[in-house]
Parts: structure tokens; sequence; C-alpha cells
């Protein structure tokens, strides 16, 4: 499924290594420039670097990573028709087609601001999947720790994440058992085999929580759980760059940010 | 989707949720130091739902991902608890599935973490005992997934008002609010199999949260007594 393909990744990519502490603050600090953009030009130059960044230098392969990107984008043109439709009349009309016998016209205010939220959004998106292809959970963990995020937030999620795969198996074990056995051959049997699995799911969830208690419990679990080691710093060096970098950005922010397509 | 809100409204949002949050973290801290083994249930509770909700059909629009279970999580553990649920959800959405985004996060809690729970549990407390407690939770969870996309429609509304607001909720809620209920309807009718089969496997669970009357589950009743009696 899915989530194992990510998270695959993110344990085995030639980025492992690099310090978690810098990529959060790289990928961070970008996705924010992208949605503080007035104009489409950064988010335009910020989303090949990171798309290099993930193909090239974390070899992510482009077989997990097109449809991953591909979402935004198609994303996007529906949004840039959607922005056409309610700013409708702004502005000098660029052109119209006809969908359904609708007759659809583009005028300049919405396809810009179409555009701008495509541009914000392909950034985005390619910011955060360096992150979250990059970065074990696991080491984001400690992040959100030294970020002070709340140690009972902090607890229950990283029991979550390790929880999501042992009920994986346990749905995908019911699923086949249930296949095997004429479950989701119709409709109506689809409902019925998703509420059964739905159901021994939430009893087998319940019955391993209470069973999760009993063995930490038995380990000295007092209601919170301890992150013992640390991760290090990383190196002056790259920050300033990352810094140096985003200044950048920010400088082309301020000067494109009158810019417009149409 | 990452990057689709403006950044005020970004703000204005995860300023609304954070406060929910920060008071379901209070709650659970206060019921943490009494009953320890609330949270590794909670845990386990949310890699359920975060299960529940890869299961299911994509969403039409792609816009937020699927709030399947809110209803659920908020019948089972009231809303603020719940909205902390989801924010770890959402947060693993966004992380391990690519889904929603960082900074959507903050309105995609007050939507399915806040509003939908709020509007289940309303339900399910006008409905507790007058009702077969399978259809409360099957309405309950009907309301929380369509109240879920109603506030969505109109958190994008908010942020692209259009020429004319009302023309413009009215376009976001046919395409969410429309679209959304045949899923609505679908989740309510999954909660209500999987509550059934609970109900008919474990309705200890549910004695013990308090969510049904011993009288709904005669023969679990019965048999209780009578092995307690062979006991004697």
């Amino acid at each position: 499924m899915l989530q194992n393909t990510i998270d695959n990744i993110a344990h085995n990519n030639i980025l492992r290594h690099v310090n978690p502490k810098l990529k959060v603050i790289f990928a961070i600090s970008l996705l924010l420039i992208c949605v503080f953009s007035n104009s489409i030009i950064v988010p335009l130059i910020i989303a090949p670097i990171m798309i290099s960044l993930t193909i090239f230098k974390a070899k992510v392969p482009l077989k997990i990573y097109l449809p991953l990107i591909g979402t935004p984008v198609g994303f996007g043109i529906l949004t840039i028709v959607l922005m056409a439709i309610i700013y409708s009349g702004v502005g000098d009309k660029l052109f119209s087609i006809g969908i359904f016998g609708y007759n659809i016209s583009f005028h300049e205010y919405g396809v810009n601001m179409g555009l701008l939220v495509f541009s914000r959004m392909l950034g985005g998106v390619a910011s955060t999947l360096f992150l979250v292809l990059t970065t074990p959970m696991t080491e984001l963990f400690y992040v959100l720790k030294e970020l002070r995020v709340p140690s009972s937030i902090l607890d229950i999620a990283m029991m979550m994440y390790r929880y999501i795969f042992v009920l994986l198996d346990e749905a995908i074990r019911i699923e086949n058992a249930q296949k095997t056995r004429l479950g989701y051959k119709d409709l109506k049997t689809t409902y019925k085999s998703l509420g059964i699995l739905a159901a021994n799911l939430f009893i087998t969830s319940w019955d391993r929580g209470e069973r999760l208690f009993t063995t930490m419990n038995s380990r000295g679990y007092t209601g919170n759980l301890k992150l013992l080691s640390k991760i290090e710093s990383p190196n002056i060096k790259y920050i300033l760059l990352i810094i140096v970098f985003d200044i950048l950005l920010i400088i082309l922010l301020y000067l494109t940010k009158d810019f417009k397509v149409f | 989707m990452e990057g689709f809100l403006p950044p005020m409204w970004s703000a204005i949002w995860y300023v609304l949720s954070g406060i929910v949050v920060i008071y379901g973290v209070i709650q659970l801290n206060k019921i943490t130091k009494e009953q320890p083994e609330v949270k590794p249930l909670l845990a386990v509770a949310g890699a359920f739902m975060f299960i529940l909700s890869s299961l299911k059909l994509p969403s039409v629009t792609g816009s937020c991902s699927h709030p399947c279970g809110n209803g659920l999580g908020a019948v089972l553990f009231g809303v603020p608890i719940t909205a902390v649920l989801a924010t770890i959800v959402l947060l693993f959405q966004a992380l391990l599935l690519a889904h929603g985004g960082l900074t959507t996060l903050g309105a995609n809690i007050f939507s399915m973490g806040i509003m939908g729970p709020l509007a289940g549990v309303i339900v399910w407390k006008i409905l507790k005992g007058k009702i077969n407690s399978t259809w409360a939770v099957m309405l309950a969870a009907i309301a929380a997934d369509w109240i879920t996309y109603v506030t969505t429609s109109i958190q994008i509304t908010l942020a692209f008002p259009g020429n004319d607001p009302m023309t413009t909720l009215t376009t976001f809620l046919g395409i969410f609010a429309i679209t959304q209920l045949p899923l609505a309807i679908a989740e309510g009718l999954l909660t209500a199999l999987l509550w059934d089969k609970i109900k008919e496997l474990r309705p200890d669970i549910l004695l013990k949260l308090g969510l049904i009357d011993e009288s709904e589950v005669p023969n679990y009743t019965s048999s209780l007594n009578t092995t307690n009696g062979g006991a004697e």
C-alpha cells in the first residue's frame, strides 16, 4: 500500500543520513516562502529545485514520485477552472470554452488567481514531498520533541505510528481471507465484508491497546514515554547556506510581487 | 492540498483549531493521571482511524482527505479528545500518504476534527436512549461526515470569496455537500455495520464506556449472570 512505500523510501534513500533538522528547516522554510508568494515566479523556481533534489539527489524512484507529484498538477488545473468560475467577469476576457452546454469564460483576475494557487500548490507539495520522502517518521518525532510539542500528543503519535503497520497487516490478512471466501463480490457483499473487517479490526485494536498497556506497565510505565537519545545539531555552515538561499528567494519574492501572467 | 489556502487563512484556522486541541491535551493529561491505560488505548484507536480512512474510496475533489471514522471517534471519546486524535491522524496522512498538507492542517483539523465530531456528538446525544444505538450511531456518523464537508466549503468560500460570496458558497456547497452526501450515507452504513458487530461480539467495550444500556444486549447480560451463578 501507499503508506508503506513512502515509509520505505524514507528509510532507503541517498539523503537518509543527512541531519533531519537540516532537512526540516530547508523544506519548511521553502514551503512557507511558497505559500507567502504573491506571484507565480518564486514557487515555480522552488518546485523544480525540490523535484530534482528528490529525484536526482535522493534517488527516489520515478514510479513512486510521479503519481505523488501528479496530484497537485491535476488538482491545480481544476482550481484554475474553479477560480475562473467564481471570479468571472473581473478584468478582460481572455477566452472561453464550452463544456456540457455551459460556457465558461476565463477572465484575467480569475486565471491569475488560479495560476497563483496552482504554483503555490506545486511548490508546496514538492517541498513537503522532499521532506517526507527523505526523512523517516522516527527522526521527525525527535524534531517535534525539540519543538516542544506536548508530550502526550507525541506519545500517542509514536505508539500510533507503530500500530498503523501492525493493524495494516491485520487488515490485509482479513481482506485476503474474506476474498477467498467470496467476500467483495458485489456491492452488497462489499459493504458486509467491509463492515466485518472494520468491526474485527476495531476489536483487535482494542484488545491490543489493553495488552500494550499491560506490557508497558510491567516495564515501569507511569503515563509518560521517555525519548532518551538526542539528534545532534547540524553544521552551522549548512544552516547559513540555507538562510542565504532563503533570503535570496525572499528578495526575489519582493521584486516579482507585481508580476502577472495576463 | 498543500498551499491551497492563503497564508492568512492558514494561520486563522491553525489558531482556532489550536485552542480546541490544547484544551483536549489538557483534558487528556488529566485523564492519563487517573487512568494511565487511556493513552495506549487512544493510540491504537487512532491507528484504527487511520487504517479506516485509507480503506475507503478516494474523495472526488481531493482537497480534504477522508474523514472516515470521526463520527465514531466522537461518540466513543468526545469532541476534545477526538480533535487531538484527528490532529495526529491528519499529520500522519500528510507525512505518510501525502494527503492534505502541513499548511492546510489547521483548516483540516477544524473541519474534520472539531466541527464534524461536534455534529456527530450532538446527534448522538439527542438520539441516545430514544432509538436503537446502531441507528443513532449511523445518523451521528452521517452528520459528522456531512458537516465536515459543509465546513470545508465554508472555509474555501472564506478564503476565495469570488465576486459574490453567496453564489460562491452555493457553488462550493453544490460541489462538496451534494457529492459528499452519498459518501456520508455510505460511511453511516459502514459505521452501523461495525457497531452492530461490536455489539454482537464484544458488548463489554461499549458497556464499559457507558455508550449502550444493558437492556440492549440481553444475551450478553444474561450469560454474564449465569456464569457468575455457576461460579458461586
